[in-house]
């Protein structure tokens, strides 16, 4: 008979229970808040009738997103419905494995101490608790990201051909579920780069060749929405560098000069110091692209984008408090813990977008007959509009939040964007069939604007949700 | 076989026509003071023997279980795709048995 030692017992118990505190924690009340705008958009691929539909939804209103989460979404809600929590628990499931993942990175790394530690440290810590929660594709993409490096580790620490297979295959799919995982991919070069240096020779070189391989189909859709990224103006990416040449061309060679330093750094003969640094090479390779990219080319650093690079902090993290001793990593993961675990509440509480409550509104007053208006293209939160009518959400971007919400068959129409005069008269021309509603996203006096003004017409209701302007127009009878 | 622009003149033509069959844009190109809900349910009250595909942008089942509540043969989402085609070929075929759909 085998026997357990007993020590070693509470071992895997510890971590299933961190595990399901987590996944408690994640799932708190998680259908409770309506949708976000953009998780709206995630509902309506998913909501597609087929797997074409869902791929078309997402290539063209989700750039930079490929379409494996919007797929595994749209499996998921053909099962369990398009509620709320629905769209979210995906976002869960990928939350609670990226928690797994981090603690197996640490262990491999670090030992069992050191993993369970910053297990604990990304687990409750909010910005893991905000996208956990969120039905977007970054929790998945954390869980990847993490999956992929922890296998690439175990390759290089001589796991056999099934392991290298499975860190390109996860390498891909962590490619095909945002564009921020290429930044993953060029840490896994730059690591790659050092093991030669170090041993003259990689293990793990083939698993990102096939990562790379597999993603080949995708590469002219990346390139072509790369472009539109950078050289567009979409929701997240708005503006241009306003940095001076020489302080962008200052920052740029400070990314570069930092990168190479991560890169060029002597290798540490102790396996311990060499996991540290290849932690610290996938936590900043990504923000520092991100970084001097935006200071180069244009606002781009967003914390999601880099989210993996923040798991990997945790990691690191748990290594510099367990090199204080175990007094000092268990009081300061305690304590860590207990503040990120005080923060969520404020993070879950965060103001909830108010589509239920715009739509209530219009369907308590509306007649079906009456239109309902949007703008098109897209808008900075500060309600600025995009100056190329072109680009953008042509559909009006809160178009697809509303409609989640909104069941009546009133019909929707279209603004042009930044065109008072021209809104007004597309306005008044439907005013005929009873009234019309202007659902708007800009300033409260840009949103007046764009209303038909004269003895003819009336504004019946104004109302303020949040950053989001609703009127209703109505027609003055002939007397 | 006719085509309405609008729900007035989709509803003027159902009364004239007597089709067996409609299929309804829930988002009608031309708005005139009946929207596609009331036509349905015109349609409905006044035949409702006639099947009624409802065809709409919107793919949220919320907005598809107001029609099919309501009797709808079936909700189409745009745009179209063969999977869709096909799913609403399978229904026809049940309810028109006289039709060859193959």
């Amino acid at each position: 008979m085998t026997r357990v030692c007993g020590c070693c017992r509470p071992r895997p118990l510890a971590v299933i229970a961190l595990l399901a505190a987590a996944a408690a924690v994640y799932a708190y009340h998680v259908g409770r808040a309506p949708l976000a705008a953009s998780e709206a958009y995630s509902a309506l691929a998913a909501a597609q009738a087929s797997v074409e539909s869902v791929a078309r939804s997402a290539l063209s209103l989700d750039p930079g997103k490929p379409v494996l989460y919007h797929l595994l979404l749209h499996g998921f809600c053909r099962v369990v419905g398009q509620s709320e929590a629905a769209l979210r628990s995906v976002s869960i499931a990928f939350g609670v494995a990226a928690v797994y993942f981090v603690f197996a990175l640490g262990q491999e790394l670090f030992g069992f101490e050191v993993g369970f530690c910053a297990a604990v440290l990304w687990a409750f810590n909010p910005l893991a608790g905000v996208l956990a929660r969120w039905a977007r594709m970054y929790s998945m993409l954390i869980a990847l990201a993490l999956g992929h490096v922890l296998a690439m580790e175990k390759v290089r620490r001589g796991s056999g051909v099934a392991m290298l297979l499975g860190a390109g295959v996860v390498g891909s799919a962590m490619l095909y579920v945002h564009f921020g995982a290429i930044l993953i991919v060029a840490a896994d070069l730059v690591v790659i780069f050092r093991e030669l240096r170090r041993t003259g020779t990689s293990r793990c070189w083939p698993a990102a060749a096939i990562a790379c391989i597999l993603f080949l189909p995708f590469v002219p859709i990346t390139i072509a929405q790369s472009r539109a990224l950078l050289f567009g103006h979409w929701m997240d990416w708005l503006g241009v560098s306003k940095g001076s040449p020489s302080q962008m061309l200052l920052f740029g060679c400070g990314a570069a000069a930092a990168v190479l330093w991560l890169g060029l750094a002597a290798p540490q003969a102790e396996r311990r110091r060499e996991g540290l640094q290849q932690c610290l090479l996938y936590a900043l390779v990504p923000m520092l692209a991100l970084a001097a990219g935006s200071a180069l080319v244009r606002p781009m650093f967003e914390v999601r984008y880099v989210s993996p690079s923040f798991a990997m902090l945790a990691v690191v993290a748990a290594y510099w408090l367990d090199c204080g001793g175990a007094w000092l990593r268990n009081l300061g993961t305690v304590a860590i813990g207990a503040l990120s675990l005080m923060l969520l509440p404020l993070c879950y509480g965060a103001p909830r977008d108010p589509w239920p409550a715009i739509a209530a509104k219009i369907g308590a007053v509306a007649n079906p007959s009456e239109p309902i208006f949007f703008e098109a293209g897209f808008f900075s939160p500060d309600g600025q509009v995009n100056p190329f009518p072109d680009q953008g959400f042509p559909q009006g971007f809160f178009r697809v939040p509303f409609d989640y919400y909104f069941h009546g068959a009133n019909p929707r129409a279209v603004l042009p964007a930044a065109q008072p005069a021209a809104a007004r008269k597309v306005i008044a021309a439907q005013l005929g069939h009873g009234g019309a509603w202007l659902v708007s996203a800009r300033k409260w006096p840009d949103a007046l604007a764009e209303l038909p003004r004269g003895r003819d017409c009336r504004l019946d209701y104004s109302g303020r949700f949040s950053r989001i302007s609703v009127f209703h127009v109505k027609p003055v009878p002939d007397r | 076989m006719a085509e309405a622009e609008s729900g007035m003149q989709a509803v003027q033509m159902f009364r004239e026509l007597k089709p067996d069959l409609v299929t309804l844009d829930v988002m009608m190109p031309v708005i005139d003071g009946i929207d596609s809900l009331v036509a349905f349910r015109t349609m409905r009250r006044e035949n409702p023997q006639a099947a009624i595909l409802v065809v709409s942008a919107v793919p949220f089942e919320k907005t598809r279980d107001t029609f099919t509540e309501e009797g709808a043969l079936g909700y189409v989402i745009k745009p179209f795709t063969k999977f869709s085609f096909d799913q609403v070929r399978l229904r026809l075929g049940r309810v028109f048995p006289e039709l060859d759909l193959r």
